[in-house]
């Protein structure tokens, strides 16, 4: 157990080495910060070809188109039922009138074409959204076959090559989260190696005063601790900084503005959320606690 | 509160610092260890604040066994034996209250009770009016008595002073004895690693002679 009475020693002590040797937190923090960039951009990147999936395999839903004689109240229970399934996590009713006004609405100025027409020639439909852990083409062909013993619909699957696409895009999601945990490994092992070897310099310009605390009687928690809070506190500053520059850079990429300008629904690039924000400066503080244990540890053993 | 039974420390094969040597140190006795330089008498000291392990043999302080502490057990050794060292070991950018106040602050005490303990031995080290100074602005005679200062603020069972006045002249040096008498006579049992031998002769103490790692005299 750590004794209250010392907690206001250590931030004390902590606060005084990061003031004392300012250069020394400062090589430590830009370091770390560069490597920590690398890898939040490698998260932006992941989480943004994620969403982008996501939004892909969103589209890659089913449509069924409805024999005419049926009538909307059967169409609408229908629904109903479907949107039940486990599989499935949106069913939405195009009846034929909605269907001849979305038609309408998309043709704008050429909607004169449909003047001749003497009757609205559309079918219902039921457009299927399936839900997150069943965009599988494999998930996908087995509610289609589900959906094809019901009666009344006659079933057509929406564009063919987007299944294709979406094996594609797993497939590269799959290679990113390889290539980002590779990339994640380096980026904290060199954390660590930064951290460890700015807490050994603290440590030997503090050595004397280490040597003082064992002689009255300080236990290796008591000496470490210190340097714990040193430790987390390059990690997390090294951790908020990546991610500001990350953010800023983000905003400033061209690329970001030129695809929000000719796309109607843009997949824009988004900032990670704020989970996973937190999870990145307490990861790192908490990886700036494990280096400067490392190096207590080897200090200690090796002035014992 | 001191024994040491059959103690050999080796650094080596060959070259034993200490050689089979016993001896024994009553509750509120004040000892010196003499000896040429070699002699042995840092190796018998560091052995006692478990700084070494002997290499055969039992060291017994303040009920602890030496060589049998693990590492976790030699900082509750340490917070019952103060030790005063002849370059002092103060820390430098502290200053006098707050190097003796360490001590306190490891041990977890509370504020006020620091702040009441350290004025009262300063006051008793002749320091009261130094407690806000740097080590180095002070002579050596003053460093040595804020490191007793810090040795002596807990209330240890023991004190182990090695050369502490290696560095000082005799009149300082009578002045440091004075306070190391003055906490034996509050009870603290104190051993004195010297090469000087007037000290002793002066204070009319034990004396422990140490010659090649083996105790030459004991009276």
């Amino acid at each position: 157990m750590i004794n209250p009475r010392h907690i206001r020693y250590f931030i004390r002590q902590a606060i005084n080495s990061v003031v004392r040797s300012p250069l020394v937190q400062l090589v430590a923090i830009s370091t770390t910060t560069v490597s920590l960039t690398v890898m939040c951009v490698t998260l932006v990147l992941a989480s943004n070809l994620d969403n982008l999936a996501d939004r892909w395999s969103r589209g890659l839903g089913i449509i069924c188109f409805i024999a005419d004689d049926v009538p909307n109240k059967r169409l609408s229970d229908l629904a109903d039922d479907i949107s039940d399934w486990a599989e499935v996590e949106t069913t939405t009713v195009y009846t034929k009138e909605r269907a001849f006004e979305d038609l309408n609405s998309v043709l704008g100025d050429d909607r004169r074409l449909l003047v001749g027409l003497e009757k609205n020639v559309l079918p219902a439909s039921l457009e299927i959204v399936l839900a997150q852990s069943f965009r599988t083409p494999t998930a996908r062909q087995s509610l289609v076959l589900r959906l094809k013993q019901l009666s009344d619909i006659e079933i057509v699957e929406k564009v063919d090559f987007g299944s294709d696409m979406m094996s594609k895009m797993n497939r590269l999601r799959e290679y990113l989260k390889l290539g980002g945990l590779a990339i994640a490994l380096l980026v904290l092992s060199a954390v660590v190696f930064i951290i460890t070897n700015t807490v050994r310099l603290t440590l030997y310009a503090r050595k004397d005063e280490i040597e003082v605390m064992r002689l009255v009687g300080a236990n290796g928690r008591f000496i470490r601790i210190p340097f714990y809070l040193e430790g987390a506190f390059q990690g997390a500053v090294g951790a908020s900084v990546a991610l500001l520059i990350t953010r800023l850079g983000l905003s400033a990429l061209p690329m970001a503005e030129f695809v929000s300008d000719i796309q109607s629904q843009p997949p824009k690039l988004q900032f990670i959320d704020s989970g996973t924000v937190f999870l990145v400066v307490v990861g790192a503080a908490l990886i700036g606690i494990l280096a400067s244990h490392l190096a207590t540890s080897r200090f200690l053993r090796e002035n014992d | 509160m001191i024994k040491l039974f059959h103690v050999t420390k080796r650094y080596g094969r060959d070259n034993r610092a200490l050689d089979d040597v016993s001896l024994r140190l009553h509750k509120g006795e004040f000892a010196f260890v003499t000896g040429h330089s070699g002699a042995g008498k840092s190796t018998l000291m560091r052995l006692l604040f478990a700084a070494e392990k002997p290499t055969e043999g039992e060291v017994l302080v303040a009920g602890h066994n030496v060589g049998r502490l693990d590492r976790t057990s030699i900082p509750i050794l340490r917070r019952n034996i103060g030790v005063v060292f002849q370059d002092f070991k103060l820390l430098q950018q502290r200053t006098v209250f707050e190097n003796v106040a360490f001590t306190l602050e490891v041990l977890g005490r509370p504020r006020h009770e620091i702040r009441d303990r350290v004025r009262t031995i300063l006051r008793q080290v002749g320091l009261a009016h130094k407690s806000k100074s740097l080590p180095l602005r002070m002579s050596g005679g003053e460093q040595q008595r804020v490191a007793i200062a810090r040795a002596l603020v807990n209330e240890p069972m023991v004190l182990l002073a090695d050369e502490p006045t290696g560095n000082l002249d005799t009149q300082l040096s009578l002045e440091i004895m004075a306070l190391l008498e003055a906490a034996n006579a509050r009870g603290t049992t104190i051993l004195v690693a010297t090469h000087d031998l007037s000290l002793p002769e002066t204070l009319g103490k034990r004396v422990i002679t140490l010659e090649h790692g083996r105790i030459k005299s004991d009276k």
